[in-house]
Formats: C-alpha cells, structure tokens, sequence
C-alpha cells in the first residue's frame, strides 16, 4: 500500500481540507475493507471508518513520520475499530440482534468462514499482510509488536486459515 | 532444514522477505524431497488468490459524510488556519457522479480484486505502481470537474500465481455525458508468463 504524495500530506497536516478529502478519497477503501474485516458488521464498519478520519484529522498534527502514514492510519482505524466492538458488546448483552449470515450474501464466502475460524491474534496479521499488503514492519507497527511476533503470527494463521479450508472444500463435496 | 523451518520460510518468502542465498538453497532441497512442504506452498498461494479475489467487495463513499464531519471540527483541533476551499464548477454534477462509481467499478472488476491490495512483493523498489483502489478513488476524484473522460490504464500484475508470476493487461475506459453512454474498450490481456516458481521479489 502506497504513502501518499507528501506535499498532499503536508497540506493536510496544515489544515488544508482539500488536502486532507484527497487522503480520505484515496484511503477511505482501504480503512473500510479493514473495519468490515474487523468489525464483521458494514454499518458498523461505516461507523469505525468515519470516526477513523475524523481521530486521523485531529491528530495529523502530531504525526511526525516515524512510521509510514498507512501504518499510521491503520492503527487509528483498529483502535476505532476495538472501541466499536467493545460498545457492540455492552450493547449486543442487552437487547442488540446480530445480523443472521445467510442474509449477508458474502458471509457465505469460504474465506469468511475460514477467516472467522483464526483467533483475532492471528487474523490481524493476516488481513494486513495478506489482504492489506503491509510488510511485516508494518503491521508491525500497526498491531504494536515486534517484527519477529508478526512473522510467526502470520505463518500460524496461513497454516489455520489453510486447515479451515480444507475442511470447508471437504464439507462442501458432502 | 526440518518441515516447519521450511513452512517458515516459504511464508516469510511470499510475504516479501529476502532468504540468504544459502536458506534458499537448503530450501530448495528440502522441498524437493518433501512432499508435505510442496503442498503447504501449493495451498498458500492458493489462499493468497482466494484472499485477493474477496477484495473486491464494494466500498460506500463515505468522503461527503466524513468531511462534513472534519468541518465541524473546532478550530482548535486544527494545526493552522485552514485553507478554504474554493466552488467547484460542475458541469454534469449528476451524471458524472452516477457514472464515476460504475467506470471505477469496471476498472476494479477488470483487475479482478488482487490489484486491489497493492503490496510491496508486487512491484519492484524503484517502479511506480498504484493499487487499484487508488485508480478508483482518482477517478470518483476527476470526474466531478470533468466533461468526458477517456484513459488508459496499462496493468502490471506480478506473482498472481506461481504459474502467472507476471501479466499485463491493457484496458481503455470513456464516457461522453451528451448522450450518457458509457464505453469501455475489451480487455486487451498480454500476460506474459514464466513458469516456474518465483523465487525472488522486489
């Protein structure tokens, strides 16, 4: 995934609005992909995307290159996307109905099945590396460990994600 | 070289990472013995297909709602005095914006998701390479301000699959808003492909 154009970055980062609907435009696919992956709900993917640019708007300020901004931007969309859950959760324990998966038609996607069959300890480093594109500095730096933790991480969920498909293709020849 | 460092190995090859020319070596003895290895880099690349094609999932635009959002930001929050912006002049604000999204839509759909992650196994160090969501998102960018419009778009795809490590495909995309037609020229594929498999990147 590429950084954007840095005379557009620093435009942002001095407030120019223009600039920064450029950095949404270019990455607002990107953060909702990531958030639908995360949050496994589109409108609440809607949400964490939203509040992703706003948090990144506030705080671009402060941004000052150690890392890559995708990384960067990343990083605000899973903390947006963490805060979102654990709001789902206090509310799913009262009343909250989750959508059912034979109405989301993607939801019958093998992968989705396969995906959901990883821990969230193993899916992150998958979905940034495999799906994302990140180098494994990078999501590093997103998931806040070391490059070491994401490598082997990433190798467990290619293998589990391997084990949940062939299971899924065995189910399906029944 | 034992079974797991090799798995390792070839994870960490498909994710970018350079071996030492002595682990590639060890590598490729071992796999040329192991079946069992053969098979888990079978099914990775497999699963790096499969996870690239479930990218191409439509995304909703969220740009108006997001900046009206940033506008009501109080000033505070704001590093400098912001930068207004100025009318845009829009000549066919509705058809453009109508036929923006579809034209983005058969670029992506042509590229067929994969593009759509970008990466950094794909495209060498130096080379200038854009992910297909970038391609859709300066699209939807022009077409407000735009009267007709007519690109090519020349795609390199490198490690698709161990047997298509690279393709090109060459695509023209217009429309002519007087009469609201929509055209796009077919796919004009001319892959170009090595067998074999890939064993360097970048």
């Amino acid at each position: 995934m590429q950084d954007p154009d840095p005379r557009t970055l620093k435009r942002a980062r001095e407030g120019d609005l223009r600039a920064f609907e450029e950095l949404v435009r270019a990455y607002q696919g990107d953060v909702y992909r990531f958030a639908c992956h995360f949050t496994r709900d589109h409108a609440l993917a809607e949400d964490v995307t939203q509040e992703a640019f706003i948090r990144a708007f506030r705080f671009l300020g402060s941004f000052r290159g150690d890392s890559k901004f995708t990384s960067w931007l990343f990083r605000i969309a899973r903390n947006c996307a963490m805060d979102a859950i654990r709001s789902r959760k206090s509310f799913q324990s009262r009343d909250y109905q989750a959508p059912q998966g034979p109405s989301d038609p993607e939801s019958r996607i093998e992968l989705d099945v396969a995906l959901s069959a990883v821990s969230d300890e193993h899916r992150e480093p998958f979905l940034l590396i495999e799906v994302f594109g990140l180098s494994y500095q990078e999501a590093a730096d997103v998931l806040h460990v070391k490059v070491g933790t994401v490598k082997s991480r990433m190798h467990r969920a290619r293998l589990a994600m391997m084990g949940a498909l062939a299971v899924e293709e065995d189910a399906g020849e029944l | 070289m034992n079974c797991r460092h090799a798995q390792a190995a070839i994870s960490e090859q498909m994710d970018g990472e350079r071996l030492s020319p002595r682990e590639t070596a060890a590598l490729d003895q071992h796999l040329a013995g192991c079946t069992s290895c053969r098979s888990f880099e079978e099914g990775a690349w497999h699963l790096r297909e499969r996870a690239r094609f479930r990218l191409a999932a439509p995304v909703p635009d969220l740009v108006e709602d997001i900046m009206t959002a940033v506008a009501t930001e109080p000033e505070r929050t704001r590093a400098r005095r912001l930068v207004g912006r100025p009318p845009r002049q829009h000549v066919f604000p509705r058809l453009v914006r109508t036929l923006a999204p579809l034209m983005a839509a058969l670029v992506v759909g042509v590229v067929a998701g994969s593009l759509a992650v970008g990466g950094p196994w794909q495209r060498p160090e130096n080379a200038p390479s854009v992910s297909a969501a970038t391609v859709t998102s300066g699209v939807q960018t022009a077409a407000a301000d735009l009267t007709a419009y007519h690109a090519t778009f020349q795609i390199t795809e490198s490690h698709f699959a161990p047997d298509v490590p690279v393709r090109r495909l060459s695509m023209d995309v217009w429309f002519q808003p007087r009469n609201g037609s929509v055209s796009t020229s077919p796919t004009r594929p001319a892959t170009q492909a090595r067998r074999g498999r890939p064993r360097t990147f970048g």
